[in-house]
């Protein structure tokens, strides 16, 4: 009977595509393989609350022009879904798993763009009740049943940041080269006895390791429907909110 | 299994641009060479008797001449200027400890400004080691330039010593 009702109550718009069409969306739309149409969707029997939720996330989206785009339906997986891309992979995970929030004492890290884009999703009244987070991997790195590592998916060292640290790194070295300079100067200057100063030199210090080539997290968000489960994990309707190229 | 929300996301995020650093590794020297430099400091002041500062040197002794004036103007500047540089030695040394703190021993990451103090907090101890070499340097090529001038004086006066004898010795021949 609710799965009847439910059938009735669908009224879903097609996916944006537009927003899609940009970078490596495509591929990765491609690559999670979801099910996108009203005619698919139509398919599972949602509860009508996340049908209503649905509605109103879309038509929020529109009102506010805010660039979150409805994917499809899938299952909210457990652990890394692995998906083939064109030119990378993928490894799609809940961000309660992930390693790098992991490491970050449960803490998300995105550019300051990203959060700016996503507090304005949550101003508007928006949520969604889980996060996924899909990494870009070098092309045959993750096969499907392995998990994703801090190594695969940690970013570079912040750009910006980075040079002023180094800069301010040559600035330390440059002091106490000038120190150890004035030190052995006036020695020498006082007496040839006196002259064995030692000069404080410092070494050349190693930059920050950072990756030759930065991949691109997508974050998605779910409207997750707990009446419907497949294979053990929630059904849920998927929705693109953000993504970004780590500086490298 | 468990989900986290935008909302819950969103309340701890941290900001990519702004994530901690570890030091690099002059600036971790850095560090350590003003811990090391402001712990002496501090401990000269501390453990050396009170009278040492006061000491001057008295004419008609060692030192000769204007020299005497210059090595007690130079004692005086240094006891005026001591009591200043030992506060901003002991607040310097207050934010390296912060520092080596707050990076875990220089082991961990930093949020940026500590990457400046660590910059700034050598400028201290670098002025610190500076003012005392010169000091001591300029000391030190007082006593040199006194101890020449008393080997000539020393020499001459032997030498005059040894030609008066050799005078009077041959004289007396």
């Amino acid at each position: 009977m609710n799965k009847q009702r439910s059938f009735q109550t669908i009224s879903v718009e097609a996916p944006q595509r537009q927003t899609l069409a940009q970078g490596r969306y495509p591929d990765m739309v491609q690559a999670l393989a979801m099910r996108s149409s009203t005619h698919e969707m139509s398919l599972f029997p949602f509860h009508p609350t996340t049908i209503r939720r649905h509605e109103w996330t879309l038509a929020t989206a529109e009102r506010h022009r805010l660039p979150v785009v409805f994917i499809g339906c899938a299952p909210a997986n457990e652990g890394t879904k692995v998906f083939k891309g064109v030119e990378t992979d993928w490894g799609l995970i809940n961000i309660a798993e992930d390693p790098h929030y992991l490491d970050q004492d449960r803490r998300a890290v995105m550019p300051l763009r990203v959060q700016h884009e996503l507090r304005t999703i949550a101003r508007t009244g928006m949520d969604f009740e889980a996060i996924y987070i899909a990494h870009e991997v070098e092309k045959h790195s993750l096969v499907p049943g392995q998990s994703l590592t801090l190594e695969m998916i940690a970013p570079p060292a912040p750009e910006d940041f980075t040079k002023r640290s180094s800069m301010l790194n040559v600035a330390a070295e440059g002091i106490w080269s000038g120190i150890g300079k004035i030190i052995t100067a006036t020695l020498r200057l006082g007496a040839n006895a006196l002259s064995a100063g030692a000069s404080v030199s410092a070494g050349v210090a190693s930059g920050f390791s950072s990756s030759a080539y930065s991949y691109d997290p997508i974050i998605f968000g779910l409207h997750i429907d707990r009446s419907v489960q497949i294979e053990g994990c929630p059904l849920a309707l998927w929705y693109y909110l953000a993504s970004w190229t780590w500086e490298a | 299994m468990e989900f986290i929300s935008l909302s819950q996301l969103l309340r701890g995020s941290r900001v990519y641009e702004r994530l901690p650093q570890p030091l690099q590794d002059a600036l971790k020297r850095s560090v350590w060479y003003t811990l090391i430099t402001e712990i002496a400091a501090l401990s000269l002041f501390i453990f050396l008797p009170n009278h040492i500062w006061w000491t001057h040197v008295q004419p008609g002794g060692f030192f000769l001449g204007p020299s005497v004036d210059i090595t007690n103007a130079m004692l005086d500047i240094a006891v005026v200027v001591l009591p200043y540089l030992m506060v901003i030695n002991l607040f310097n040394l207050f934010l390296t400890l912060s520092i080596l703190t707050v990076s875990l021993l220089l082991m961990g990451p930093v949020h940026e400004p500590f990457h400046w103090l660590a910059t700034a907090n050598a400028l201290p101890a670098g002025l610190n080691i500076v003012l005392t070499t010169i000091t001591v340097g300029f000391l030190a090529i007082i006593v040199i330039i006194n101890a020449i001038i008393w080997v000539i004086i020393i020499t001459v006066a032997i030498s005059l010593i040894f030609g008066a004898l050799m005078a009077l010795f041959s004289s007396s021949r």
